[in-house]
């Protein structure tokens, strides 16, 4: 009566790695977070309840919850990002279905434009919808400049790759089988959706939501640029008491509260992609799913898609065809003025060297994230034999996704009020940046490099042990040989989003120094056609160096990239 | 028509129209590659078909196609009478068994079963008393609360069978149902779809690389090798006539002589083969100590190997002029290897290839 499936077999656990191979594989990431993630956030954290003079004060709860505009942004921050999850969600299955399901030609190509926005700088998201729907704008007469819903239209546009990826990859290798069994048995293709198709992916589908919840409730970037003064989301409140109304207290009442509703989420976040991992019946090595034949049939989810497709590249080519006018004639002087540094700019460097700065910060926080993340893979992808054990790497594996809820103004100000003193005064250092960035891209490392180590069958190692392989050559030669392609996107992953990283960096770059999306978010606060021409060239410049980098991660058809 | 009827494309003696499926020059291509070609077929209501043929023959494709879950690049497919072109797969009521069961993981065994009986709108009691029924029926009284991942390989395909069945379809396809079962089971389990289908007065094709499956479970048996139909007829008819070398060898024939050692092999028989390959079964020759006679009127070789089987020794005898050939000896056989040996030819183990029915 025992279940004798290979899944049996390969869940069984390993015994060969010794414990403490993985602990000192550990040790080294688990420092870094420690310093510089956990230090800077309970230091931020610390001061909502630090009372004068030492002692427990929890008075700024009740100051805080009894202000009328905490409600407003609360309540703001909870139903905008609830209706972009929903919304968000409702275009990504269909978009999944064609992109990943349908032999549509071009597939490749269409899932590479949808995986664009998720890379391009919250910034730039933010300038693009401005520049499409400011007054003169190609849908300037719509009169939604400065309105919730450009919010919320960019935090659809930013997410739908979320959905679109994870469900994608997960339908993907669906074995087709079980719908084509449903069919004979007399379902009808609604029926077979509604009854086969959609039970399996329903945890995927939940887990993505859950996390495009995450990001939308913690947008930054986009809704700076956006929002103006008239909206706010808890992040932007965060970051407006720390630096304009210096209510210290206010702000960490108000870190505290995300921080707990984060954490809340990422465990309902793991439980789904728990339970995503179980129901999913992937079909056999034997039998490669081919994709279905575009039919009449598809014509609703054709179209959903294609309606994506144009919103997401709409803003895109209008980012691009703005930063080429000016005063209403093509020109490249947008172009041409980025090299240049005058009064009416007001900029300490070119956008040039601001690119240059962003590109060296942006490699070393890759290579940063990509060598902890290898490590904290290698660890949290292990199947020890003991309870306990598997329950360590459970919650192993979830503190290194705190960074992805954790606030980055928490971080990038925690950075600045913790790391301010010897033995560890680095507030003036340019590492700083690097190390930052590398804290919020590293648990999208983990996400690409750990599923690809968690595939490996663990017999794989044991016979390579029995043909005589020690801990270490079997990790060389089973692990890293599966992890090779897998660790090169990750890199890129990491180099793209660190290129753009807005709300970290936006605290810890120097003012002589800055990087290309503190730049544009300087730009665009500037009056003037110019800078705002300005700012849009830089957007283009910036977008095609993360598109590029994309692009060949793209190349290297791995998955789990992007999909959470 | 005639020309067709004697390359055994279709049943003997079956010039109308028949009343079950009726598979006409069906051909399926991958890109450039042609999975079925030019295939025609028919089977009666009732009746059971295997399509028997080594992997990547086609035949999985071919009752995909008539599953409608393959679009076909010619030819077509009638079922009573009916062209099934533009009707789609849940509305032609044939249900399919898979090789891997496609259990629905997220229900349990009488959820499974009853799926397809929510689907023609049979609820509550209807559709319990029917799931316990087939639950019956495939021999797993007591299975219904529990989940397909807790199934051994055999009763999820029991499960597979149950739930198929439940569907009342006018066709019954079968995927390499057993194939992924070990022996002993397969053998058991055949048995049990034989009885649940001729029970159930099911139609069915059966796609099996397995030709003890095939006899196990089928009334007809086609051939299929590299998408083409090469042989097709009732069991005994194809297994006693094999069309060609291949085909033989595909059903179990262990052994084939082309014609020149054919004829010196029945030589000495009152009906010798002239100028016409065989195949031979295991049995088709016993060997015997030797005696003075037989260096004059007999077969004789040398015996260059012996093992051990349930029936007694099997041994490889060199046959001078002819070649190695497979040889069974009763037990009280003394053989040893170099031992000469006499070798008698039974002719009802000796078929000839490709007479009467065969391309």
């Amino acid at each position: 009566m025992t279940t004798t499936t290979a899944t049996a077999t390969r869940r069984r656990a390993t015994r060969g790695t010794s414990p403490w191979l993985l602990a000192a594989a550990a040790a080294l990431p688990l420092a870094f977070l420690a310093i510089f993630f956990v230090l800077p956030v309970t230091g931020m954290l610390t001061r909502g309840f630090a009372a004068e003079g030492g002692g427990v004060d929890l008075g700024g709860f009740a100051d805080v919850f009894g202000r009328a505009r905490t409600g407003r942004v609360l309540w703001f921050t909870l139903w905008t990002s609830t209706v972009a999850t929903l919304v968000t969600t409702a275009v990504g299955l269909p978009l999944a279905y064609v992109l990943y399901r349908l032999a549509l030609p071009g597939r490749r190509a269409l899932r590479a434009v949808v995986a664009i926005p998720f890379v391009m700088p919250t910034v730039v998201v933010g300038v693009m919808f401005r520049s499409l729907l400011a007054p003169g704008g190609p849908l300037g007469w719509l009169g939604l400049d400065g309105h919730w819903a450009a919010i919320l239209a960019a935090f659809v546009f930013f997410n739908l790759a979320v959905v679109t990826r994870t469900v994608g990859a997960t339908w993907e290798h669906l074995d087709r089988r079980a719908e084509d069994a449903a069919a004979t048995l007399g379902a009808s293709p609604w029926t077979v959706w509604r009854t086969v198709t959609w039970p399996a992916l329903a945890p995927t589908t939940l887990s993505a939501a859950s996390v495009v919840f995450l990001f939308c409730s913690t947008a930054f970037g986009v809704v700076l640029t956006l929002g103006g003064l008239r909206y706010g989301t808890v992040e932007t409140e965060i970051y407006l008491l720390t630096t304009t109304l210096l209510d210290l207290r206010a702000a960490a009442v108000l870190s505290v509260v995300q921080f707990a509703a984060v954490a809340a989420m990422l465990a309902v976040t793991a439980y789904l992609r728990e339970r995503a991992e179980v129901t999913q019946s992937r079909s056999g090595a034997t039998m490669s799913p081919q994709p279905r034949k575009v039919t009449r049939s598809a014509a609703v989810p054709l179209a959903v898609a294609g309606l994506a497709i144009a919103f997401l590249l709409g803003p895109i080519v209008s980012l691009v065809v703005g930063s080429l006018r000016r005063d209403g004639e093509w020109t490249v002087a947008n172009y041409a003025a980025l090299g240049t540094v005058t009064r009416s700019n007001a900029l300490t460097t070119t956008v040039w060297d601001a690119l240059a700065m962003s590109a060296r910060i942006a490699l070393a926080a890759a290579l940063l994230a990509v060598a902890l993340g290898l490590l904290v893979s290698i660890v949290v992808s292990r199947r020890p034999a003991s309870r306990r054990g598997r329950a360590t790497l459970r919650v192993l594996d979830a503190v290194f996704m705190l960074p992805l809820g954790i606030s980055a103004v928490t971080v990038g100000f925690g950075f600045l009020i913790t790391l301010d003193r010897p033995p560890l005064d680095l507030r003036s250092s340019v590492a700083l940046i690097p190390i930052a960035q590398a804290m919020v891209a590293l648990p999208l490392v983990v996400r690409t490099i750990a599923p690809a180590l968690r595939a490996i069958d663990d017999r794989q190692r044991q016979a390579a042990a029995t043909l005589g392989a020690s801990p270490w050559q079997v990790l060389r030669v089973v692990d890293l040989a599966v992890v090779r392609r897998p660790l090169l996107a990750a890199i890129g992953f990491a180099l793209a989003v660190s290129l753009g990283e807005f709300g970290a960096t936006s605290f810890l770059s120097r003012p002589d120094r800055p990087t290309l999306p503190v730049v544009i978010y300087q730009l665009v606060g500037r009056p003037g056609a110019e800078n705002f021409g300005m700012a849009l060239a830089a957007s283009v410049v910036l977008s095609v160096l993360t598109g590029v980098v994309m692009a060949a991660v793209e190349r290297l058809r791995v998955d789990s990239v992007g999909s959470f | 028509m005639a020309g067709a009827a004697s390359q055994g494309a279709q049943l003997p003696g079956s010039s109308e129209p028949p009343a079950g499926l009726d598979v006409r020059s069906v051909t399926v291509r991958f890109g450039p590659t042609t999975a079925v070609d030019d295939v025609s077929l028919a089977l009666q209501p009732g009746r059971v078909l295997a399509v028997l043929g080594p992997s990547g023959c086609g035949k999985s494709t071919l009752l995909r196609a008539v599953a409608g879950l393959e679009e076909l690049a010619g030819g077509s497919i009638h079922f009573a009478g009916q062209d099934l072109a533009g009707v789609p797969t849940h509305r032609r009521g044939f249900a399919m068994m898979f090789q891997d069961g496609q259990l629905f993981q997220h229900l349990d065994v009488a959820g499974n079963i009853g799926y397809p009986l929510s689907l023609k709108g049979i609820r509550g009691s209807a559709r319990d008393e029917e799931v316990s029924r087939l639950l019956s029926l495939v021999d797993l009284q007591g299975y219904a609360v529990r989940r397909p991942a807790t199934l051994s390989g055999g009763e999820q395909q029991r499960v597979a069978l149950a739930r198929a069945l439940a569907a009342r379809p006018r066709l019954l396809l079968l995927d390499e149902p057993l194939s992924a079962l070990d022996r002993s089971l397969r053998e058991r389990l055949a048995a049990d779809v034989r009885h649940a289908l001729t029970t159930t007065h099911t139609t069915a094709i059966l796609v099996t690389h397995d030709h003890d499956e095939a006899f196990a479970i089928a009334d007809d048996l086609a051939v299929m090798r590299a998408g083409r139909l090469i042989q097709h007829g009732t069991v005994p008819e194809v297994f006693r006539r094999p069309a060609d070398a291949q085909t033989a060898q595909f059903l179990g024939y262990p052994t084939v002589l082309d014609p020149e050692a054919a004829e010196r092999l029945t030589a000495y028989l009152s009906e010798p083969v002239r100028g016409q390959a065989v195949a031979l079964r295991r049995e088709a020759l016993r060997a015997a100590p030797i005696a003075e006679r037989d260096y004059r009127q007999g077969l004789v070789g040398t015996v260059e190997r012996v093992s051990a089987a349930r029936d007694g020794w099997h041994l490889e005898v060199l046959v001078p002029g002819i070649g190695r050939l497979p040889a069974i000896a009763t037990v009280d056989v003394a053989t040893r290897v170099g031992d000469p040996v006499a070798l008698q030819v039974e002719r009802s183990d000796v078929v000839v290839l490709g007479e009467g029915g065969g391309a």
